[in-house]
């Protein structure tokens, strides 16, 4: 019995011993919870250098001994760089401004107190006009995708008449940001479009397509021409949703309650396409017939072809200033112009621009250009495009052959798009060749 | 800066040339907060307009003691707020951009390109983070693009959204802890990685 005694009292207390070790443990490890959380709290202050020395250094030595947090952390780091990665700077559409200005000319002048209130009564009274933006814009991605379109080609439908330039635009800025300066642009061919568009950190092409071109620009109207002008005329194959799609569309225009014409439209490019091609977002999206419909291609003359590219870089202590004052170049020497990008990293800010000039005009625009600020680089490139424009040319007429047999409407919008895209990429060619593209990039 | 002064002065005496000079020099800006808080072209040209609509009214409340530019920051965050409100009301929105297998168009030409087969690797995370943006809260997201988006300091972003620096702190990071939560959660496949309809 004794043994036993002293062999329970024994056991009793290595359980004790052992149960008090046990919640030594979980104290210890309630305390390093503790610490965590408390360490983990100061991660998003770390993450935007907003702790104080001490602080930093606490969290320091806890992450030196703590590899849940050093792995916590990391995620935190990823997420935030991720979130730095969709940075961005969008330049506001053509005419955004005469838009706003358009619109206040029909609103009362604001002016104190009645001023505000007028303005509280326009917020009501536009509620209608915005109800048709929206309806709008609906029809335009509800027909998208009743299409059976992607966002892609959804985007594409919105605004499609400039992007394949856009393309080449962006892959423009691809190779110019990567500094292999090259005007490879211009070989693009269609097939790399598509692949462009799928690359991050470019596919605002399709944002920036809803930039109209630039004034004086009359690539962006050509959709009159062609293909295009021929689908405006039968609206009934095509039911793109045209500038619909953005809220920028001729709908917009003629929706009750708001005044003046719709922002950004302005004397765009794609106001114009918008118009020509469809006025109906909201059109059939149905099988419709299109055999009642045969396109012909635009005829484009065969002949050599020599697009001569020179890129000027230029650094430039105010690029508004710079910006403002290249655009009155422009205009004096008649040169059209598209922009590329624009772009801001925190640190520094660029502008990407190409003009089309005449070439007699060249030398003068870009000795001018210098003025802007320090011209850090000027290089000038010729090449012969002729056998890319064939080749563009040929997938364009195989192309429309192929619309002018297409079996369903989706297949038929496809096309269209294609197309239409192939028929403005061989138009810049065309009119590029016979000018001369001075790509300017303004370093702020 | 004095010319941004006398097109604030001239405009406040209804000049609407003024305004539309001012309009130009601040246009990139508020389009690009607000196509970064809308997450599309459409929406974020609505709401830039509303923005130098109500400006223009507000302008006689203008005492320049703000920078013109946060002040309109301001009112395209408070202007975006209420929208989403209202919208909240509706059941969801077809305005949203939409994704397809080959991802949400991407936003911008990045600040710095990175060759076109890193970019592919980012795109897939990135594109994740974009959707996950899209699916906090208003509050949680307009913080985020404030500053990691805009990379404003504490103190800008509480002169935008009007509070202390405390609040910018903590909201902040209950910003970050919900868009983490998110992606978690798209991640473990509970959730879409389409945005939701809201």
């Amino acid at each position: 019995m004794q043994q036993g005694f002293f062999q329970q009292n024994h056991n009793a207390k290595i359980f004790r011993q052992s149960k008090l070790l046990d919640r030594r443990q979980r104290a210890e490890r309630e305390v390093k919870q503790v610490r965590c959380k408390s360490v983990q709290e100061r991660f998003s202050p770390w993450l935007d250098g907003e702790l104080s020395e001490i602080e930093r250094i606490a969290v320091e030595e806890h992450l030196a001994g703590c590899p849940r947090c050093r792995a916590e952390l990391k995620a935190w780091e990823e997420i935030s760089a991720s979130l730095r990665g969709l940075k961005s700077s969008v330049s506001a559409p053509e005419g955004f401004a005469a838009g706003v200005i358009a619109r206040l000319e029909t609103m009362p002048a604001a002016s104190g107190v009645a001023g505000a209130l007028e303005a509280e009564g326009l917020e009501t009274s536009s509620e209608a006009g915005k109800g048709l933006k929206t309806a709008a814009k609906r029809g335009g991605f509800a027909l998208a995708k009743a299409l059976g379109l992607g966002s892609r080609w959804g985007m594409h439908l919105g605004m499609s008449s400039t992007a394949r330039r856009w393309a080449a635009s962006a892959a423009a800025v691809v190779l110019l940001a990567s500094s292999s300066l090259g005007i490879a642009f211009h070989y693009w061919g269609s097939s790399i479009a598509p692949r462009i568009a799928g690359i991050p950190g470019i596919a605002n092409i399709y944002d920036r397509a809803y930039l109209p071109p630039a004034e004086g620009d009359n690539a962006g109207a050509s959709t009159t021409s062609g293909i295009s002008g021929t689908l405006g005329a039968n609206s009934a194959v095509s039911p793109l949703p045209g500038n619909g799609a953005t809220g920028n569309s001729s709908s917009e225009a003629s929706a009750p309650g708001e005044g003046g014409p719709p922002a950004a439209t302005g004397e765009s490019g794609a106001g114009k396409s918008g118009a020509a091609v469809s006025p109906s977002p909201t059109g059939s999206s149905g099988e419709t017939s299109i055999a009642a419909v045969s396109l012909q291609p635009k005829v484009f003359l065969s002949k050599e072809r020599v697009i001569t590219s020179t890129l000027v870089k230029i650094q430039v202590a105010d690029l508004d200033a710079a910006q403002a004052q290249l655009n009155t170049l422009r205009k004096n020497y008649g040169a059209t112009s598209q922009v590329l990008a624009r772009q801001a990293n925190g640190a520094s800010e660029r502008y990407i621009v190409k003009l089309v000039a005449a070439p007699e005009k060249e030398a003068a625009l870009i000795t001018a250009l210098g003025q802007l600020g320090t011209v850090v680089s000027q290089t000038t490139e010729t090449q012969n495009i002729t056998a890319n424009f064939e080749e563009t040319l040929e997938e364009y007429r195989a192309t429309i052959a192929q619309l002018n047999s297409a079996a369903d409407a989706a297949q038929a919008q496809e096309l269209i798009v294609r197309a239409r895209d192939l028929e403005n990429l061989l138009n810049t060619w065309d009119k590029e060749a016979e000018k001369r593209v001075i790509v300017v990039w303004l370093e702020g | 800066m004095d010319l941004v002064k006398q097109l604030i002065a001239r405009s406040q005496q209804n000049d609407l040339n003024a305004f539309e000079d001012l309009i130009k020099l601040y246009q990139d800006r508020v389009f690009t907060l607000c196509r970064q808080l809308t997450g599309n072209h459409a929406d974020a040209q609505d709401l830039a307009q509303e923005v130098f609509v109500k400006a223009y009214y507000g302008l006689g409340n203008f005492r320049g003691e703000a920078d013109f530019g946060t002040w309109l920051h301001r009112i395209a965050v408070n202007q975006w707020l209420n929208s989403r409100r209202k919208k909240n009301l509706a059941s969801f929105s077809l305005d949203a951009p939409l994704l397809t297998e080959e991802g949400e168009m991407m936003r911008e030409v990045a600040a710095t390109a990175p060759d076109p087969e890193e970019a592919y690797e980012q795109s897939e995370t990135r594109q994740m983070v974009a959707v996950a943006l899209e699916n906090i809260s208003a509050e949680h997201r307009m913080v985020l693009v404030l500053r990691e988006l805009n990379g404003m300091s504490y103190e800008e972003i509480a002169s935008i959204l009007n509070c202390s620096l405390g609040t910018v702190k903590s909201r902040l990071n209950r910003a970050r802890l919900a868009l983490k939560k998110e992606i978690e959660e798209m991640n473990s496949g509970k959730k879409s990685k389409n945005p939701a309809k809201k």
